[in-house]
């Protein structure tokens, strides 16, 4: 295979960013896997791949720089390298990691290393949306595709094909990919999606077949979740073209939990409402109707629960509906006013921040009570989660956050440093070393007299009582030997050890850097957590307006209700008196 | 008594009103839910133009990163040879081939008949190690002359066994700094793992 092969048909167009989450997702899968089982002869290259299989980027760019400081890595200095570029690109330095391949495209560096640059030079630009130059980069690999990137290379050159609506192009690529591969069901679902976008219903349609196919074979959560999407995707497209008995057919198969389960119990109930199955709606509404107030399904499906029993004639419990679905927006809009309190705290962005990976992961957060105040939070910031924007300011916020503690470590070293140097620059003088072995030999002397006493008078005591005293006098022979083996080493000392001045110099140099960087870090985490307080409140002033918007909702049911009750009421009194209406 | 009767026949009207223009418009609004803009269009068009200025931080803080990785290469060239001087310095690291026979679990250290470092593996680091990366398990200093480190592994060996070995080896700490490596490397032959000391 070769590159030609798969990028002849790219005509390098501009593209839209559909689907961009799904391919960031991909994005950092793939990259947390390009070094396969290296070949380690540097022990410092061996110690930057033990950080950075453990995503820790930043120990591991520092091991780097430390290794290359030191001369460290002499056989594997090439792999080391294009791992830097690796590492800085996922570590958020997309402009450092440009320099650091465009280094390694000179022609003194082995080929497949330059094909490696290559590729992952094309990445980049992909990763920032300049789908062109990724396209140009990947058609620049020479000879055949280096075996360690060659799956993400037929995965990156199918993401490219895809955006540029080379449809059969991609198509031939996927074949590539193997069949095992986790890329897999992401290719096909964004396949299928832009052919949605360009019209090709019918081969979105197979390919979102295609997806729920992998989710039984491989019935791993994430590929349960995209399984879960294209069903609903197949679903909005079947009621798109009025077939309401299919587009129910595929929702009765969406799971019941997850995050995506919401919009299929909403999508079935309305479904069911179309097809007049009000009784098969109603199920699919209560459901809903147990979840987070904070979700705007929840939120609809009071509303309708309450407008469904109408219909069916069911006042009592059609009023009862909409005085709970009232009491549950008050109860709703109360907590988003305790959201604003929370986000206004001091520590909360770095708390919501730092613990945001393990909050998102609950699956059935919103079946469960909030108990820290940040997960009181999270509920209401799942769709702003999903914005590209917002997330790049909350994996901004964390590397920052990290970044500070990083800086207050080397602070407390600080402190450390200079004990140290101080106590240094105090400590022994020549005199005092002299002073200290003439005492030391005094002793010695004189503890071998007092020993040389004892060893005498235990002669004098009887044979058994001689053999008691054997191995107590043998240790303390030894302790000699080990006195006289350290005062040796003293004695060979002409001078004491002096930190040198340019070594003192230097860590108060480093030392100011540290407070100069914590000042700017400071700076910068108040800059991104204003930033990130606005688009939270406007976040919440959107949840507010809805809930408020769904609270009026059914207080008009409420109302409409009581009219028609007290209509009914007077009616029947007219009836009776029989007075006209 | 008349003005009762007409206050109760528009009251009738009103609500038989109400009632129509109610019932035409809850299912529409319920059913279109989804094309109402619920955002105050300011606030949003604020949190925006927030999100932008994020773009114009991004260069700062990429070089504000870039820095303190330098920084902390500086720190720790600077600490070592404050602490642990080349010519006192003595690293042990730890290193795992395939690990195919053996999960490790954890390793403990003695130098010179002292117990001087034990670590206990999560799973990250045990495929950490098992993909090709290498821990620096201790750094200390040493007198030059001979000395003696002892490693004490534990962990499942063939089968799912508790399996705990020990090696040991003499060395002649030199002028220079000493690196040691503790290997554990799978034995094919014998189908079993075997650990190895070595100086480098």
């Amino acid at each position: 295979m070769t590159p030609s092969n798969l990028m002849n048909n790219m005509a390098f167009k501009h593209m839209q960013t559909a689907c961009a989450y799904c391919v960031v997702v991909c994005a950092l899968l793939f990259s947390a896997s390009h070094v396969n089982a290296a070949k380690v002869k540097d022990l410092k290259y061996g110690g930057i791949l033990f950080d950075y299989y453990q995503q820790d980027y930043f120990q591991a760019l520092v091991g780097y720089e430390y290794a290359k400081a030191t001369n460290e890595l002499e056989h594997n200095a090439e792999e080391a390298r294009l791992l830097q570029g690796g590492m800085t690109l996922s570590y958020g330095l997309p402009d450092e990691a440009q320099r650091i391949f465009k280094e390694l495209l000179d022609e003194k560096v082995p080929q497949e290393s330059r094909n490696k640059a290559w590729f992952y030079l094309a990445k980049l630009y992909y990763q920032k949306g300049e789908v062109f130059n990724a396209a140009k980069n990947l058609s620049r690999i020479q000879g055949s595709v280096p075996k360690d990137v060659a799956e993400e290379f037929n995965y990156l050159a199918t993401l490219i094909n895809i955006k540029n609506q080379h449809f059969d192009a991609a198509v031939s690529a996927l074949k590539f990919v193997g069949k095992n591969s986790v890329y897999e069901p992401y290719l096909v679902f964004n396949l299928a999606i832009s052919q949605l976008n360009s019209g090709q219903e019918e081969a979105c349609r197979e390919n979102l077949l295609k997806v729920i196919e992998f989710g039984k074979q491989r019935p791993e959560e994430e590929f349960l979740v995209l399984a879960d999407r294209a069903k609903q995707a197949l679903a909005h497209l079947s009621v798109q073209n009025n077939n309401l008995i299919e587009a129910w057919g595929f929702l009765q198969n969406v799971r019941t939990t997850g995050l995506y389960s919401n919009r299929a119990l909403l999508s079935y109930g309305w479904t069911a409402i179309k097809l007049k199955q009000f009784n098969q709606a109603i199920p699919a509404l209560k459901a809903l109707n147990k979840r987070s107030i904070s979700i705007p399904e929840v939120q609809e499906a009071k509303v309708l629960l309450g407008h469904l029993y109408e219909q069916k004639g069911a006042t009592r419990t059609a009023l009862k509906q909409y005085l709970l679905a009232e009491k549950s927006f008050k109860e709703g809009v109360d907590s988003i006013s305790h959201a604003r309190k929370v986000i206004a705290g001091q520590r909360i962005p770095e708390e919501f921040v730092v613990n945001l990976e393990a909050m998102m992961d609950e699956t059935d957060w919103y079946g469960s009570e909030p108990s820290i105040d940040y997960t009181k939070l999270t509920p209401f910031l799942v769709e702003l989660m999903s914005s590209n924007p917002f997330h790049s300011v909350i994996k901004e916020l964390r590397d920052l956050y990290a970044i500070r503690n990083n800086l207050k470590y080397w602070s407390r070293q600080a402190l450390e440093h200079q004990l140290i140097i101080k106590h240094r620059q105090q400590g022994l003088t020549s005199k005092i070393i002299q002073g200290f072995i003439a005492k030391t030999e005094r002793k010695q002397e004189m503890f071998e007299n007092e020993i040389s006493d004892l060893r005498l008078h235990t002669m004098t005591l009887e044979v058994e009582e001689q053999d008691r005293f054997a191995s107590i006098i043998e240790s303390t022979d030894k302790s000699f030997e080990f006195l006289d083996d350290k005062l040796t080493k003293v004695k060979a000392i002409k001078e004491p050890f002096r930190q040198s001045e340019k070594n003192v110099r230097w860590a108060k140099k480093l030392h100011n850097r540290i407070r100069k960087k914590l000042v700017n870090t400071n700076k910068l985490i108040k800059k991104l957590e204003h930033v990130m307080r606005i688009v939270v409140n406007a976040e919440l002033d959107n949840h507010e307006e809805r809930m408020r918007y769904y609270w009026a909702q059914a207080r008009l049911g409420k109302a409409r209700l009581y009219d028609r009750t007290l209509n009914n009421i007077e009616n029947e009194q007219m009836k009776k008196t029989g007075a006209r209406p | 008594m008349a003005l009762s009767q007409d206050k109760k026949l528009l009251w009738t009207y009103l609500s038989v009103f109400t009632l129509i223009i109610l019932s035409l418009t809850v299912e529409q609004a319920l059913a279109a839910n989804n094309s109402i803009n619920f955002a105050q269009d300011a606030k949003q068009k604020g949190a925006q133009a927030a999100l932008q200025t994020v773009k114009k931080l991004s260069k700062e803080i990429q070089q504000l990163k870039s820095e303190v990785v330098d920084l902390n290469k500086d720190l720790r060239l600077m600490e070592e040879e404050l602490l642990f001087p080349t010519s006192t310095q003595a690293t042990v690291f730890v290193s795992l081939d395939i690990g195919q026979f053996f999960t490790l679990e954890s390793i403990k250290l003695k130098l010179d008949d002292k117990q001087v470092a034990s670590h206990l593996y999560s799973e990250k680091q045990r495929q950490a190690l098992a993909r090709g990366g290498i821990q620096r398990l201790h750094m200390t200093n040493l007198n030059q002359g001979k000395h003696t480190m002892s490693a004490f592994f534990t962990g499942l060996g063939p089968n799912g066994r508790p399996y705990k070995r020990a090696s040991e080896i003499s060395f002649t700490k030199g002028k220079g700094s000493q690196y040691i490596e503790l290997s554990v490397v799978d034995d094919l032959d014998k189908q079993e793992p075997t650990f190895v000391i070595k100086q480098w």
